[in-house]
């Protein structure tokens, strides 16, 4: 509000600085080794606040000095009247005020101000939206520290290009709002005008726009800028981001003959079906390396990896190469039937991702074809005794298992091996029921669904956009559960200030134990000299560093994954998208790609091909 | 809840009772170190909506540990001083004012403010009235110690009283802000009873809910790390009246309004 008086963008910028480095002066100084530190992110909010400390604050204090003259003359009045030590205190730090004018050097250049990358990324985003007051007040606005109050920017329609669904042409395409939802439009000149839903909430799609964050650079672009995005993926130049996790399928065989099946796997026989060796897929992770340095994470899929003969070999090659989350993606039947496979995984530090659709035969039958509910708690359970964690994984269709999520979400807090849902809308790729791309699930309906069922525990603005991919790919929350009462983690902190928490990963739980860190470290506590046996007597004389670890292990995170698919394609979208598949010949290409854009087929014909010579 | 204060005090003296529980670790880690709704942004506005200018002299009445005191003096330029009835919080107000930043503090009763008429041209009271068992003194004081045509400024919570449950309006309620608020117009009217010309009402329920919102998710943790017990139940009443606070807002008869008005 001050800043319409101060229209000039250079010092909002300060006052953006300015704002971070209050909270700054609630820590206490020399804590710059502290948990939090170590998180990139967060180490920029601490660039900002050193900065702002050095740059803003002399900023500030010259543009106070420019009325001190006056201001003097006019308390004196009263501060002769008061007396006392805080009259001697107000003149005696005035007098530091005019020392440290003659010593200072004048405030940093304003261009300095712009470029310090901490502060002023959003702001200069969105700064083109915006202009002269009305934009400098947006870039005052806090966006970095504040970002639930912040005003929207973003704007519909948005020019972008797809792919004809029927014909895999190239399109020009755009976002346009419709009756409050967000729709990909474009025009096929064989098949006319093609729709789908993009996101199903307007504003909820803007407000996710403010969570848009540029993305990392891998270390090796694989492939060079032929035909255009989707069809140089490898990685090429284009694309905006590294890779979170990446993904290698093992095999195209199947236990299972689901009805829903992207991967379009199955237990007969395929005549372009493979099984790789364990040679390949070590080449495939050592192609990861390089392109990642130090990946975050890798999934085996498949197909049904857990049937692959060499399967522990693969995920202990994954392990041997330092990546931090392995991960076996499968449908839990080998789990349940083979008591050896449970610790097998323990032995090797692997997270299990549980294909796990709900809980009546109707939902089974109709996403698997058979009815799993007993395989699937077994699997858990034997997971569970042999110490996996366990993510579960749920197709969620229109009309077959939305009902059900609220349930799920209830099942796995309690279920001792189970830390975290991943919602996925069904991807209309592959194998699929009949549906209509305008009535189809994105993240939104999914969040909305879960609130429906699970009021007392979880409502919309719970979950924040992750801000790695699109921030309309994935919603999560993360909520503490003590076996009786659930609350998210945003709800207690103030989000923005532990993006990182959410930021970053396909599998964002790494740095939860930060965001409870800073909930109760001495800036959350106020004081300027807390330390961490004073914290006890803020959560009730609790010893806390126990108790935290204590909930923080019954921690939960919810995440609302929309992949796409040949409707949904937005290359605008893909550019910015981390989650990849890992192919044979060493390419990294986009899992929305990999499965819209004609590269699982061309990938298994290749590798059929190569198998018959 | 109200980890330092004993319900002794509460009934005795509310008003001392009162600073003690905002100086209190636990408070302000229920609040998130945010007194007030809004924060820093509606504390700006309502300095705007008071016209303070670069060089005003501001006074803030039950400034707690001087963060709105500190951050106006900072952002406007001009010279403040907090005055609250908390020695520990004048405390911590001190020593967290830089060098070079015009703000002061000192131990003061908003019913009798220890300054001679027109003092300041600004006097502002955030969140507090509501808690001042003598309101119409409370407003006497800043209109006395304000200069003839400076701003009274009010940032406060409003209630529809005979709409609000009877556990909101109890004593502990009403430490908690919530007890003793009046409807914004009950509030313009004790300006203009004190001789003030009321200028702007402004309301921000929403910045009131999520503050609520803050509350009720700390206390639940609280619940889930306190032993059980007595304490576990203490947390739980309190979770209970956070909850009925939020119902409230939904409902429209809890809100947070910027009252300014002429002396």
């Amino acid at each position: 509000m001050v800043l319409e008086s101060r229209p000039d963008p250079a010092r909002a910028q300060l006052v953006v600085l300015n704002d971070v480095r209050d909270r700054s002066l609630e820590e206490p100084e020399g804590d710059a080794s502290g948990p939090l530190e170590a998180h990139g992110l967060y180490g920029r909010h601490r660039q900002a606040r050193r900065y702002g400390r050095e740059v803003g604050g002399q900023g500030e204090i010259g543009a106070a000095l420019d009325h001190l003259q006056l201001a003097a003359q006019r308390a004196r009045g009263p501060a002769e009247v008061w007396g006392g030590d805080d009259v001697e205190h107000e003149l005696g730090r005035r007098g530091d005020v005019q020392g440290d004018r003659a010593e200072r050097p004048k405030p940093a250049a304003d261009a300095d101000v712009e470029r310090e990358p901490g502060a002023g990324y959003e702001g200069a985003a969105r700064g083109e939206q915006g202009s002269g007051e009305r934009g400098a007040q947006r870039r005052g606005h806090r966006f970095v520290v504040h970002g639930w109050n912040t005003p929207c920017v973003a704007a519909l329609p948005v020019a972008t290009r797809s792919i004809c669904p029927h014909c895999g042409a190239d399109l020009d395409a755009e976002l346009i709002e419709r009756d409050g939802r967000v729709i990909l439009r474009r025009e096929c000149p064989e098949h006319g005008p093609i729709e789908a839903l993009a996101y199903g909430d307007s504003g909820r799609w803007r407000e996710a726009q403010r969570y848009d964050r540029p993305g990392a650079t891998p270390l090796l672009r694989q492939t060079a800028i032929d035909r255009g995005c989707p069809h140089d993926c490898g990685i090429c130049p284009e694309h905006a981001q590294h890779t979170c996790l990446g993904i290698i399928e093992v095999n195209t065989g199947c236990n299972l003959d689901c009805p829903v099946c992207f991967a379009e796997s199955g237990t007969g026989h395929q005549p372009d079906g493979y099984s790789l060796s364990l040679a390949q897929v070590e080449s495939m992770l050592d192609a990861f390396v390089a392109a990642e340095g130090q990946p975050e994470a890798v999934q085996l899929s498949g197909g049904e990896p857990s049937i692959h003969p060499e399967i522990l070999d693969m995920l202990a090659a994954a392990k041997a190469r330092g990546i931090p989350l392995v991960m076996l993606n499968t449908n839990g039947i080998r789990l349940a039937r083979d008591a050896r496979f449970a610790p097998a995984l323990g032995a090797l530090g692997i997270h299990v991702y549980l294909q796990f659709d709900g809980f009546e035969d109707a939902t089974h039958l109709a996403i698997r074809g058979r009815r799993l509910q007993a395989v699937k708690q077994a699997a858990l359970d034997r997971c569970a005794a042999a110490g996996v964690g366990v993510s579960l994984a749920t197709a969620v269709e229109r009309g077959i298992n939305e009902h059900e999520l609220g349930a799920i979400v209830r099942f796995g807090v309690e279920h001792p091996a189970v830390n975290g849902v991943f919602f996925q809308p069904v991807t209309h790729t592959g194998r699929h029921p009949a549906f209509d791309p305008l009535d189809r699930l994105t993240n939104v309906e999914v969040i909305r669904g879960l609130c429906a069922q699970l009021p007392e525990w979880f409502r919309e603005d719970d979950f924040v956009a992750v801000p790695c991919c699109s921030p309309t790919c994935r919603s999560a929350t993360y909520a503490l559960y003590d076996g009786d009462d659930l609350v998210p983690l945003p709800r207690l902190v103030d989000v923005d200030r532990y993006l990182g928490f959410v930021t970053n990963r396909a599998v964002p739980d790494f740095e939860v134990a930060d965001a409870l860190a800073g909930l109760f470290s001495a800036s959350a506590a106020g004081g300027t000299e807390r330390t961490g046996d004073r914290l006890e007597c803020v959560a009730c004389g609790v010893g806390l560093p126990d108790e935290l670890q204590r909930i923080a292990a019954r921690g939960f995170m919810v995440v609302a994954q929309d992949f796409q698919d040949e409707w949904t394609l937005d290359v605008a979208k893909l550019r910015k998208c981390c989650v990849a598949e890992i192919v044979p010949d060493g390419r990294i290409i986009p899992f929305c790609a990999y499965n819209s854009a004609g590269y699982r087929a061309q990938v298994r014909a290749d590798l059929a091909a190569g198998a018959s010579t | 809840m109200i980890a330092d204060v004993s319900l002794h005090d509460l009934e005795t003296d509310p008003k001392r009772c009162c600073a003690r529980l905002y100086e209190s670790d636990l408070a302000r880690w229920l609040l998130d170190n945010q007194l007030h709704p809004g924060g820093e942004r509606l504390t700006l506005r309502l300095a705007r909506l008071a016209g303070v200018a670069p060089d005003a002299r501001v006074l803030d009445v039950a400034c707690g540990s001087g963060a709105t005191a500190l951050l106006l003096a900072r952002e406007l330029g001009c010279v403040t001083v907090g005055v609250d009835l908390g020695a520990r919080a004048i405390e911590q107000a001190r020593r967290a004012t830089p060098a070079g930043v015009r703000a002061s503090f000192l131990v003061g009763d908003a019913e009798t403010l220890p300054f001679p008429d027109a003092s300041f041209d600004v006097a502002l009271s955030e969140c507090s009235l509501c808690t001042f068992p003598d309101k119409p003194q409370a407003i006497a004081e800043m209109a006395r110690v304000v200069r003839l045509r400076g701003t009274i400024a009010i940032a406060d919570v409003t209630a529809d009283p005979d709409a609000l449950p009877a556990q909101l309006r109890t004593a502990a309620a009403r430490v908690a802000c919530l007890g003793d608020a009046h409807s914004a117009d009950a509030y313009a009217a004790l300006l203009r009873d004190a001789g003030c010309k009321p200028l702007a009402i402004e309301p921000h329920p929403a910045e009131l809910r999520a503050m609520a919102d803050r509350v009720e998710a700390r206390l639940r943790l609280a619940r889930m790390l306190a032993p059980p017990g007595e304490q576990r139940e203490r947390i739980r009443e309190a979770t209970a009246l956070a909850r009925l606070a939020i119902d409230a807002i939904a409902r429209g008869n809890l809100g947070y309004a910027l009252i300014t008005a002429r002396v």
